[in-house]
């Protein structure tokens, strides 16, 4: 049965305090248990938090932050995996918190160094790059210092601001001369009259630029200036780069360990973000989780010899859906089993939401049901072996990587319009070549609306039904029978369809059918649910609510019938298949033959891109929107187990 | 991007559209007679299961209006399942703003010294949608070390800049101006990545919000915090679809309200000037109102775009916003007509 998931079992795993490490590896190198966190579970699992794992945890967290700065800082790539590694979080914490002090110890040193360093080259670099302009001026910089009729300053401004700075001083006189590029920063002079030093200032501010005045200490001609500041730069070079000498070696000494350790940390810490979840009790440790139900026996057997006898496993299968009602417990996860062939279908319905646990899986109808509307629209034999190889090319990522799925759908919808294509005898927009095994749509289109509605009931009605499969599912008999989707609603919904037939055929039923048909199952939709809730001890509803319950009742009636009117589409864009056909041979017709064929060729082309994608965002649309809305709540959460790395 | 790259984000979008509440329900909602009414109204949308789900909680307000929230940033991921390349990272940037806001309530938390369980309480749950550290954040002793925090992630160069200026005023202003105008800044940048109609459709969608931020900023600059033409010209925008450089220029030198609106081109112009003696307030939700309008205006254009997409979920959003004004307001007792006078959308 593939419209179900895989069963899940909630399970309660109790181990000793010493033996949960041994446990997290199990269950981590099994991965087949989805955690959940003991703060979930409920009120009764309140006293069971175990804030030890938070403070591990936050230990980690640092741990893995000081070895990845570790790691820029030696200029080392990622952590390697390097074997298998023993889940021993306060062991390993221990052993790799004073090598990695020692480390930071090291680098510190060589960092620091470099740190100051790289401060006093920045502004060094700074200051020459604004020498190297004044030194055109040949003034001396304490006059520079003390301008009388202008306001001087230096700044870094953040690159992407400089436009904005520059357009916010528009309106008043000013120079601002980008001097050079300082990493992500500009370094400007900007000039102004001293009485408007003010709004400069401010505007340089709202900049985000950072004040970037010449060291006092320097005087002198801009040019004697530079000469010492140049002095300086080539020392701290040299400098630089013994210290870059310095930290290759720390490199290469440490290299092994510090990846050895960042792997064990990597490994631990995942162990200990899954402790997070867990309870505790004074000597024992509680692990809560979902598992897939057929995984159990394995799990059991593996925690036996791991642990040899020293756990209890509580297993139930998962709680059953409450009606109504707010879920007393997290709810199970949702890994769907659809066959092979289907499972390229399940992107359809993800892309829409994932199923939750309790209601059925539409993978297979709403998956069967895209394929058959795309060749009922699309149906032509050689139009749809185009797209049937096309599909069958991306299968084997022949030309494009990474769109198996969408190949295999594109194959099926392929294979469905070549199917159609025979039923209805057309091969490239040609008809004749094959004889029609159904009918051509142009020669009967009022036969073919007829039959999408019909198909669109039909569709329609499925909803309906899987809606009332997932209320009894739930155990809701009130929504199975009242809900406006279920049984008064199908009740309404075939009524109608027959009142409907009954006029078109020339046979009007009468006022007692007709009520009994349309008006009681309204009757009952607008005023059942409230009353059901007045018997159950909800209380008078109120008018406002029968005013609400009385707008929507009418609201569903109009949408019953312009949901099946919109499987009209079927009809329709087949017979427009057929019509651009005819079309696309009138004109090749009408010109000489190499050019009609070379119509006939780009029509075929055109009418596969672009009408097959309409065709495909249609029966898409008919499945997203006339079919899922009656029954799928698609508000689950995907089945994520638990591993480890490695 | 092409229609077929479009066609099942497109016919995902049409399907989501239609899950969206009507006019007719926002008013049912406005006019319960309490909050447990609208929220017993709410179980008959499709919000019933964030409603069921926040039923057992303690303080089911609260817990409704994270699920509500919640549930946009679902719609956010379900659109961007079903995206790939530019155009998903567009998406994944406008994702990013419930981030930004994350982060800006984090840093005023810890700048007026919350408890940490109090900020978390406001924080819109992005679940794996946040690159955000927030319990290293929550755990920072200062603004200062929660921006150190920050490293490696793109708002810690913006905030860095702006740490100097929030240690000398001790005023958050500068770095969530700075915040701000960064993702906006990455934001357009996405936007102009792409090509064609979809850029077109962007620079449409897109700088329409831009316009109307930058107007409301103009406003409140002007009007709350006075500051001067060129720190306006630096605190706004360059990018925006009829308000300009030149528009923000002359409004940032008005000397009044009605020669600030009056330089604006229109609809701005036409929007702001009944408005001009009801506060900044009504302004802002009249400049809301227009965007939801053309929000609306832009989902019956070309379909296969990405503004389509980033229309309905701004429609979205403003959903989300109104039914929690609605919840607020409901559990404030404030009268029909006063909740209305606040929300997004135009019922």
């Amino acid at each position: 049965m593939t419209l179900t998931p895989v069963p899940m079992a909630r399970i309660f795993l109790v181990t000793l305090g010493g033996d949960l490490p041994r446990a997290t590896e199990v269950l981590g190198r099994a991965g087949v248990v989805q955690l959940v966190a003991v703060a979930d579970l409920g009120a009764w699992a309140g006293g069971l938090a175990w804030p030890e794992a938070e403070a591990l945890a936050a230990q980690y967290d640092g741990l893995r932050r000081r070895i990845g700065a570790l790691m820029r800082a030696l200029a080392l790539p990622g952590t390697p995996a390097t074997g298998p590694v023993q889940v021993a979080p306060r062991q390993i914490a221990a052993l790799a918190e004073p090598r990695l002090a020692q480390l930071e110890g090291e680098v510190g040193e060589i960092a620091e160094r470099e740190r100051t360093l790289g401060e006093e080259a920045g502004q060094l670099n700074t200051a020459a790059q604004q020498l190297q302009l004044l030194a055109l001026l040949h003034v001396n910089l304490e006059r520079l210092r003390h301008l009388e009729y202008l306001h001087f300053t230096a700044a870094l401004v953040p690159e992407e601001n400089l436009e904005r700075l520059r357009g916010s001083l528009a309106g008043m006189p000013h120079a601002l001369l980008p001097v050079a590029r300082h990493g992500e920063q500009q370094l400007v002079l900007a000039f102004t009259t001293r009485g408007l030093a003010a709004p400069l200032e401010r505007a340089l501010q709202s900049a985000y630029a950072q004040r970037a005045d010449l060291p006092p200490d320097l005087s002198g001609t801009p040019a004697e200036a530079l000469r010492r500041v140049q002095a300086r730069e080539a020392e701290l070079l040299q400098e630089r780069a013994g210290l870059e000498q310095a930290r290759g070696a720390l490199a290469a000494r440490w290299r092994a360990e510090l990846e050895r350790i960042a792997w064990q940390v990597e490994v631990n810490a995942a162990a200990v973000e899954a402790w997070r979840r867990l309870g505790q009790t004074e000597h024992t440790r509680l692990v809560a989780g979902w598992l897939p139900a057929d995984a159990l026996p394995r799990l059991q057997v593996v925690l036996a010899e791991a642990l040899g006898g020293r756990f209890a496993l509580s297993v139930a299968p998962a709680p059953p859906a409450t009606p109504g009602e707010a879920p007393a417990s997290p709810q199970p996860p949702t890994q769907l089993r659809n066959p092979a062939p289907i499972r390229p279908l399940e992107a359809l319905v993800t892309t829409y939401g994932e199923p939750n646990y309790h209601e059925l899986d539409p993978t297979l109808p709403a998956g069967l049901l895209f394929v058959l509307m795309f060749g009922v629209m699309f149906g032509d034999v050689g139009q749809g072996a185009v797209l049937a190889v096309a599909g069958w090319l991306l299968t084997r990522e022949v030309g494009l990587r990474g769109n198996r799925t969408f190949g295999w759908i594109l194959l099926a919808t392929g294979v469905s319009a070549t199917i159609f294509g025979f039923l209805y005898g057309t091969v490239f927009l040609t008809e004749g070549l094959v004889p029609a095994l159904w009918f051509q749509p142009l020669s009967n289109p009022t036969y073919f609306i007829q039959v999408a509605v019909i198909f669109g009931i039909a569709v329609i009605s499925l909803a309906l039904a899987l809606n009332m499969a997932n209320a009894l599912r739930a155990g809701d008999r009130v929504r199975f029978v009242a809900d406006r989707r279920g049984l008064i609603g199908l009740w309404f919904f075939w009524g109608a369809a027959y009142a409907a037939y009954s006029v078109i055929s020339g046979r009007p039923l009468g006022a007692g059918p007709l009520l009994l048909l349309i008006g009681l199952p309204l009757i009952l939709m607008a005023f059942l649910e409230p009353v059901l809730g007045f018997v159950r001890g909800a209380g008078w509803p109120g008018a406002l609510a029968i005013v609400q319950s009385l707008v929507e009742t009418f609201d569903t009636a109009v949408r019953y019938v312009s949901n099946t009117v919109s499987f009209i589409r079927l009809a329709a864009f087949a017979i427009a298949h057929e019509g651009i056909g005819i079309m696309i041979f009138i004109l090749a017709g009408l010109v000489p033959v190499v050019a009609g064929a070379a119509i006939i060729v780009v029509g075929n082309a055109f009418v596969i891109g672009l009408e097959g994608l309409v065709v495909f965002i249609q029966a898409l649309r008919l499945d997203y929107y006339e079919f899922f809305t009656k029954f799928f709540r698609a508000d689950g959460t995907p089945f994520r187990p638990f591993r480890l790395p490695g | 991007m092409g229609a077929t790259y479009y066609a099942r984000p497109h016919a995902l979008v049409r399907a989501l559209l239609g899950r969206l509440l009507s006019a007719q329900e926002k008013r049912r909602l406005i006019a319960a007679e309490s909050v447990e009414e609208a929220l017993r109204q709410l179980r008959g949308t499709p919000y019933a299961a964030e409603v069921e789900g926040a039923a057992q909680a303690g303080d089911v307000l609260q817990e409704v209006e994270r699920a509500l929230e919640r549930n946009l940033v679902q719609s956010y991921g379900r659109v961007i399942r079903a995206l790939s390349g530019p155009p998903q990272a567009l998406i994944v940037e406008a994702l990013r703003r419930l981030e930004v806001d994350n982060l800006k309530a984090i840093l005023r938390g810890l700048a007026t010294g919350a408890p940490a369980g109090e900020i978390r309480a406001v924080l819109v749950p992005l679940d794996r949608w946040t690159l955000l550290p927030v319990e290293r954040l929550l755990a920072a002793p200062s603004v200062a070390e929660a921006v150190q925090a920050l490293g490696g992630l793109p708002y810690a160069r913006p905030l860095a800049a702006a740490l100097e200026r929030y240690e000398r005023e001790r005023s958050l202003f500068p770095l969530e101006v700075a915040l701000d105008l960064d993702y906006l800044r990455r934001l357009w940048a996405r936007g102009e990545a792409l090509r064609g109609s979809d850029r077109a459709s962007v620079r449409r969608a897109l700088g329409t919000r831009y316009d109307v931020l930058n107007v409301t900023w103009l406003l409140r600059y002007k009007l709350i915090y006075r500051l001067s033409p060129q720190e306006i010209f630096n605190y706004t925008l360059p990018y925006g679809y009829r308000v300009d450089d030149e528009t923000i220029r002359r409004a940032a030198m008005a000397g009044d309200l009605a020669t600030l609106i009056e330089g604006l081109p229109e609809p701005y112009r036409g929007v702001l000037a009944p408005l001009q003696d009801s506060g900044i307030a009504r302004m802002e939700v009249a400049l809301r109102r227009y965007l939801w309008r053309d929000a609306r205006a832009l989902l019956s254009g070309y379909p296969f775009q990405v503004g389509v997409i980033l229309s309905y979920l701004y429609l979205k959003e403003a959903e989300v916003r109104d039914l929690v004004a609605i919840l607020e307001g409901k559990s404030l007792g404030r009268r029909p007509d006063e909740i209305q006078a606040f929300l997004w959308s135009e019922l």
